[in-house]
């Protein structure tokens, strides 16, 4: 048999976040449950190649930011943090601006936004009231 | 392990856009060759580290220094690309494919005409504006948030970077600055500040490799490498530690063991401080100090000539420049020289055992693209 092409572009662009739906597509590996927002086929971990596409967030966990003020993307500065997903992959996202501004270890929660880079990014979840 | 460096040479770090790849590249091979009287036909083959020169860089280089007819190996691997053609030379000489060889590390940075590295934009996270100052200034991020840190303890990196290359002719910047006017500086991706980030700028170096049998036949002095590895990391799609990435932890846990020596052997250590944060996490990462403690050690000169390993004796990559193929091969000449006793107002006094660490290129899911370590000792 030929081997064909993988069409991994085409499936880039349906993996991620889905403004529409309000959460992100991903994959899952059937055998292990390592899970990652790339459409892979075959696991890291475990070298399944049972890898079946499943849809996780849209909350999870700041892991880390950074505000960038020097690169081509216009327009500058922009906030960028990796978020690990509840149950899921860690994904790449722009930080909307709020009036609380990102730290390690907030939950955020990912929105479509008119005003990002990629039409979504994470909101920072208010603070619980302390009760 | 037999191979000895027995010969290096580099540029001055810099601007230079008006050279080509071989015109950066032709007279730091010349000055190799010329220092150890070698007749060129005794070159057996040619290995060409480089990131962004393009099709058959080495070739371009060959024809100005009239060694065509060999194998010429062209190597891209990132930041990872010099050190991945002094990987493979070695691996060819311990295996007694050939005798001599020549190893190349050339860049052209200035083609891009300043800014961050151009990254690959089939990435999912590159089309989403990563940046590599941004997946350095996110572990610094993290790093403030974990530890008892502040900004001032990143700014001492490039102190002592500046300070080291200061004293280095070859350096692109050979000023001194201060912790202020460090976090003074414009910021490129928060908390790193501009002289918090190697600069962009071009650079050529090169190093003859040869059998431990032809240096003391030819009564050459050098360098024999007691270790050398190369790793690609391992993907994650979940949640990764960035302040312990195992890419350089593993590759360094490997090359301890494959030349039977300890962190604390190590007189001098050139790591890839590409950014500052970067060097606070490599202490740990290669052993250098426990976990936790490189802070201790920036903040208490540890490793500026004092009782640990001088991490940088050349300034780094925050001082001396950081054209990226170009560096791990550049690491090598410095040690060369410090091992030599020929670095002159820098010399790390004595020196016996050395490291040089490359590692770099932004893949999402992984924490580097490629890791390469090697160990040296004074022949």
């Amino acid at each position: 048999m030929i081997p064909q092409p993988i069409l991994d572009i085409e499936r880039l662009d349906i993996s991620g976040y889905q403004v529409a739906d309000r959460h992100f597509v991903g994959t899952r590996c059937g055998s292990c449950g390592a899970t990652q927002l790339d459409a892979i086929a075959t696991c890291q971990r475990c070298s399944s190649s049972q890898i079946e596409v499943a849809s996780f967030g849209p909350e999870g966990v700041l892991y880390s930011f950074t505000t960038i003020y020097a690169s081509g993307k216009s327009p500058n500065p922009y906030t960028l943090a990796y978020v690990d997903l509840d149950a899921g992959p860690r994904v790449l996202g722009e930080v909307l601006a709020s009036e609380n501004g990102p730290l390690c270890g907030t939950r955020v929660v990912a929105v479509p936004s008119a005003e990002a880079l990629d039409a979504w990014g994470f909101q920072v979840q208010e603070k619980a009231a302390a009760s | 392990m037999s191979a000895i460096v027995v010969s290096g040479s580099m540029l001055r770090f810099g601007k230079y856009p008006g050279s080509s790849y071989s015109g950066l590249a032709t007279p730091v091979v010349r000055a190799a060759i010329d220092a150890i009287d070698l007749p060129t036909k005794s070159i057996d083959a040619m290995f060409v580290g480089h990131s962004f020169g393009g099709m058959l860089v080495g070739q371009r280089i060959s024809k100005q220094v009239g060694l065509g007819g060999i194998p010429i190996i062209n190597v891209d691997n990132a930041c990872s690309g010099g050190a991945t053609a002094l990987h493979e030379a070695t691996k060819a000489i311990n295996s007694g494919q050939y005798e001599t060889v020549l190893v190349v590390g050339v860049e052209k940075l200035t083609q891009f005409g300043g800014g961050t590295l151009p990254l690959v934009q089939e990435d999912r996270e590159v089309q989403q504006g990563v940046v590599m100052p941004a997946i350095y200034a996110m572990r610094a991020t993290r790093f403030l948030h974990e530890r008892d840190a502040t900004p001032s303890d990143l700014a001492k990196v490039a102190v002592k970077a500046r300070l080291h290359g200061s004293r280095n002719p070859y350096a692109q910047f050979q000023s001194t600055v201060t912790e202020d006017e460090v976090l003074a500086s414009r910021p490129i991706a928060s908390p790193l500040t501009l002289f918090q980030c190697c600069p962009t700028g071009d650079g050529a170096a090169a190093v003859i490799v040869t059998t431990e049998a032809n240096a003391r036949k030819r009564g050459l002095s050098g360098m024999k490498v007691i270790a050398s590895q190369l790793h690609s990391g391992t993907f994650e799609g979940e949640f990764r530690d960035m302040l312990w990435p195992e890419i350089s932890v593993h590759c360094a846990e490997q090359a301890y063991e494959q030349a039977g020596i300890t962190p604390g052997d190590l007189d001098v250590v050139e790591l890839h401080d590409a950014f500052t944060i970067a060097e606070l996490i490599y202490y740990e990462a290669l052993g250098l100090c426990e976990r936790g403690d490189s802070i201790r050690l920036i903040r208490e000169g540890l490793t500026s000539y004092s009782s640990l390993a001088t991490v940088n004796p050349s300034g780094g990559l925050l001082s001396k420049g950081h054209p990226v193929g170009a560096s791990g091969v550049a690491q090598a000449v410095e040690i060369l020289w410090q091992l030599t006793d020929k670095a002159e107002q820098r010399q790390v006094e004595g020196a016996r055992l050395a490291m040089s660490h490359v590692t770099g290129g932004g893949v999402s899911g992984y924490d580097h693209g490629a890791c390469a370590i090697h160990l040296y000792e004074r022949f």
